[in-house]
């Protein structure tokens, strides 16, 4: 059958991992001014509502506060410690570190669920006749603005989490890159792309031109070269995007914090 | 491998319309990554909804060639207007040039094979067409459709009963539809041009989606927030507009303008770059002021994100406000005075060739001075306190939005048409119907602005005695208008089916769209071309 | 994505962490100690180095390319541009 057992290396140009950052960045953009339009409200009332603010911001915990912003940073260290372990090829502890993460964020959603329902326990929620009769008006937007604002961070967390289960999920089903592709697939190879026949053992054999006059047959495999220990570098794209937006929620969060709780 | 490049090169030569892929007939298209597909996909959408738009424009029309309540209650009245805005606003106009032009030959005219995230570019399609179904079900469920304007304003879009939770929802869709756009023409400028083409090199229609980009990202997450924002207080009861819980009903109108104003740049600059691509191609020489029609793209977007407010100075925002404003607005009028200046300049003593896209381009440019001059007087705020919700301004929008962006869409339909399916149109049809489209839009809007002027509000049903003539003016000119617009969509139509084969290189264009074959092959680029010039050299063609 | 990209070590983003951690402990503490009106603009201010090191280590900026940064730069302009504007009104009411 085949003389030469041959694989077809493909070298991505590292061009598009630049231009994977950048779509995803712009993203990050969209979601930083979806919050930018809750911040610019913000900072309208509290210019008007100076002095409520003060009152209403009181009534939060700040401990509580605190807690949930440690939780949200070490979080983002984890992040970064699985990223860091997938490139040095350490599966099993990036894998230990998302799970921690996915467990910080949990940890923040539980917190944020105690003290959203003593608020409510104490009538404290939008549209609540305790909250219309009994504070101003200033107050009124406080809470209203700490709902939406809390509210819309907390859907992404969530969100945050299905995404690293997702990225989980991946890492499972396909840690190490050796794919075999029909040779049609070279077509696709985008600009940039240098090819080479290595042996076995890595050697290399001659360039693509030159196989047509030694060998007769040859069964081609091409695969993505492995970045470090054969890691799929996809996952580790996935995971660096997955970890920019959980930073970004890290972000928003640094923010809320004073904004809400530490300016009684 | 030889044999493998013979098959190849055979197969590469094969029109984008005719290549096999994993599915076949209508499923080959919406679930295509082409980018050439989905730029036709957009094509089909935006102007399904662009006829819809028109009707409800004519039968508007209808209502006031009569005193009175005739064919419609005030209530639908409101209705029908609302919707009109809606559909042409968020349904055609602003993903009715980037999405269309703009998907299929931003990667043609910068030399890649497709946009880079190909896969994102159908998902704003999908996108869209979820949008466009959630309208559908808010115009006919519940108490149906809104009837608030296309800005809906609070309080009124949160007090009445009529369907705007859907309707906000579908523009918030299409809000993220837009912005997926924007991002993946992004990410192509800056990672797929092919070597050698600079920044400076590229076509200036890709300057102008290169601008219109940026706003897409930055400034649609606002409105869509903003609208996210009523929603709630719809549902949930949580009033941050809400005077009565102390919420402040204009930052409403503030957020909304911050996006909504930057977004007529964004219908509008991209007309502006095909005309820029139209002029000097009949005009057979390089455009004047590359440089500066390039960049004006970019301060336009820039000056255009300022100045919002200019919506808003008889809504109660404090007078600095409006001064500071109105003051920001004059400034948008200098970068697009160098583009007009430009134009004009490299017209002047050229030896034309008037064919139908450069006629579109020269009604953009006639539509466009009036729309724009118009603008100049609104920016002042004592000729804004008179005229403002009135006749006046609809005739300003609709000479800028309509004479101006979407002339240039029917420009770039005959301009660019012969290559993205490869037939030519018939000349003296679509001659006819610009003919009856100048007519009529200028009976229409001209009247309209005059009305305005005298005192004729915007968004009435009736209309007093005065106007009565006025009016009938304007019905009649729509009857033109309309006539004129379906003509022309028949021509195009017509020159799918049963137009003439098409050339590679009808017009003499010197583009990189006009170097490959027509219709062009799947991949664009049998290979990726290598630019040494700028992009609108025709001297060395002469030689 | 290589190797040398960015260096691969645990150790720095520790210690960015603990930073991180140290500042939110100011920050609380500062909040403590009354300051009024002042408070809330070092706390803006302690936020907005926080954050600054979150983009730059954890998310990587400090490692991009130039344009990545611009990008970011002119984001943050462009926002600042819309909060400034908006308080061209309420002031002046
Ligand atoms: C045959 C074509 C068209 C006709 C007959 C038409 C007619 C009208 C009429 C009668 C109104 C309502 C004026 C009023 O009573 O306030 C209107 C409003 C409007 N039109 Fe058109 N129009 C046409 C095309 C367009 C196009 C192409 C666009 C945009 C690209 C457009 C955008 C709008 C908008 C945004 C409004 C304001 C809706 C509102 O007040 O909420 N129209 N048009």
């Amino acid at each position: 059958m085949s003389n030469h057992a041959a694989t077809l290396v493909a070298h991505k140009h590292p061009g598009d991992v630049e231009g994977v950052k950048i779509g995803m960045w712009l993203f990050l953009f969209t979601e930083m001014l979806l919050f930018g339009g809750l911040f610019i409200a913000y900072a309208v009332y509290r210019s008007i509502y100076s002095e409520a603010f003060h009152t209403a911001a009181a009534n939060l915990d700040v401990t509580l506060g605190a807690v949930n912003t440690i939780f949200l940073l070490t979080s983002s260290l984890t992040v970064v410690l699985g990223i860091v372990a997938l490139q040095k090829g350490k599966q099993k502890f990036a894998v230990l570190m998302i799970w921690l993460t996915v467990l910080f964020a949990l940890g923040f959603m539980v917190n944020k669920y105690f003290e959203w329902s003593v608020k409510i326990h104490h009538g404290i929620y939008p549209g609540s006749p305790e909250l219309l009769a009994s504070h101003d008006k200033g107050e009124i937007v406080f809470y209203n603005l700490y709902y939406t604002m809390t509210g819309l961070h907390g859907l992404h967390v969530i969100i945050g989490l299905v995404v690293f289960f997702v990225v989980l999920y991946f890492i499972k089903r396909r840690p190490v890159v050796t794919e075999e592709m029909p040779f049609d697939i070279l077509k696709h190879v985008r600009g940039g792309t240098r090819l080479a026949v290595l042996s076995e053992k890595g050697d290399e054999l001659g360039t693509v031109a030159e196989l047509d006059d030694k060998v007769e047959l040859v069964d081609i495999r091409l695969t993505y070269e492995p970045v470090i220990e054969k890691m799929d570098p996809r996952n580790i794209i996935k995971l660096e995007n997955a970890g920019l937006y959980w930073h970004l929620v890290d972000v928003i969060w640094i923010f809320l914090f004073p904004l809400f709780y530490l300016i009684s | 491998m030889s044999r493998h490049a013979v098959a190849d090169a055979v197969r590469t030569q094969e029109s984008y319309l005719d290549v096999k892929g994993r599915y076949s007939g209508l499923f080959g298209w919406i679930f295509s990554v082409d980018h050439k597909r989905i730029g036709l996909l957009y094509l089909g959408s935006v102007f399904l909804f662009f006829i819809v738009g028109i009707f409800l424009g004519l039968f508007m029309r209808l209502e006031q060639l009569t005193m009175g309540e005739t064919l419609m209650t005030a209530n639908m009245y409101n209705r029908l207007f609302t919707l009109h805005g809606v559909i042409m606003i968020f349904f055609f106009i602003i993903p009715g040039i980037a999405g269309t032009m703009g998907n299929f030959f931003l990667p043609i005219q910068i030399g890649a094979k497709d946009v880079f995230f190909p896969r994102l570019n159908l998902l704003s399609w999908w996108l869209y067409l979820a949008g466009a179904v959630l309208a559908l079900f808010a115009i006919f469920s519940g108490e149906g459709m809104a009837d608030t304007g296309w800005t809906f304003y609070v309080p009124y879009s949160v007090q009445t009963g009529t369907n705007v939770t859907l309707a906000l929802f579908a523009a918030f869709i299409l809000g993220f539809s837009s912005i997926l756009t924007g991002l993946n023409f992004i990410a192509t400028v800056h990672r797929l041009r092919a070597p050698g083409m600079t920044f400076h090199r590229m076509p200036l229609f890709i300057w102008s989606l290169y601008s219109t980009a940026w706003i897409q990202v930055l400034a649609t997450p606002v409105v869509g927030i903003t609208l996210l924002l009523v929603i709630l207080e719809r549902t949930l009861g949580i009033g941050i507009f809400n005077p009565a819980m102390g919420g402040d009903p204009i930052l409403f109108q503030h957020l909304f303008w911050i996006y909504s104003h930057p977004a007529v740049y964004l219908m509008v600059l991209p007309g502006m770059g095909i005309v820029s691509e139209i002029i000097p191609t009949f005009c057979r020489r390089i455009i004047f002021g590359y440089k500066a029609i390039a960049w004006s793209s970019v301060g336009i977007a820039g000056v255009g994100t300022l100045v919002w407010g200019h919506h808003m100075y008889v809504s109660g925002q404090s007078s600095t406000a409006s001064i500071v404003f109105s003051f920001l607005t004059f400034f948008v009028a200098i970068p697009t005075a160098i583009k007009v200046f430009n134009w004009v300049a490299t017209m002047y003593k050229a030896s034309i060739k008037v064919e139908v896209p450069f006629l579109y381009a020269l009604a953009f440019l006639f539509h466009f001075l009036i729309g724009g001059l118009t603008g100049l007087m609104n920016a002042a705020i004592s000729v804004d306190v008179h005229v403002h919700d009135t006749y006046f301004i609809v005739g300003h929008f609709h000479y800028t939005m309509f004479g101006g962006s979407v002339f240039a869409l029917f420009g770039a339909l005959y301009y660019w048409g012969p290559k993205m399916w490869g037939k030519m149109y018939h000349k003296k049809s679509a001659v006819v119907a610009l003919v009856l489209q100048l007519i009529g839009f200028n009976m229409l809007y001209l009247t309209m602005m005059y009305m305005g002027y005298q005192g004729m509000p915007r968004r009435y049903y009736d209309h007093l005695p005065q106007f009565h003539d006025a009016h009938l003016v304007a019905t009649v000119g729509s009857w033109f208008l309309v006539t004129g617009l379906l003509m022309m969509i028949g021509t195009l139509i017509h020159s799918i089916f049963k137009g003439e084969k098409a050339p590679q290189n009808p017009w003499g264009g010197t583009t990189l769209e006009w170097q490959v074959p027509t219709p062009p092959p799947l991949e664009n680029f049998d290979v990726v071309p290598t630019i040494t010039s700028g992009p609108y050299n025709h001297k060395e063609e002469a030689e | 994505m290589h190797e040398n990209d960015h260096e691969l070590k645990y150790s720095t983003y520790i210690y960015v962490w603990l930073a991180l951690v140290v500042l939110t402990w100011v920050t609380v503490f500062i909040a403590g100690l009354h300051f009024g009106n002042a408070a809330v603009f070092v706390a803006l201010l302690i936020a907005a180095f926080k954050s600054s090191l979150v983009f730059a280590w954890f998310m990587h900026l400090k490692n991009e390319s130039g344009t990545i940064k611009w990008m970011v730069a002119t984001l943050f302009v462009v926002f600042a541009i819309f909060i400034g504007i908006t308080f061209t009104d309420y002031p002046f009411r």
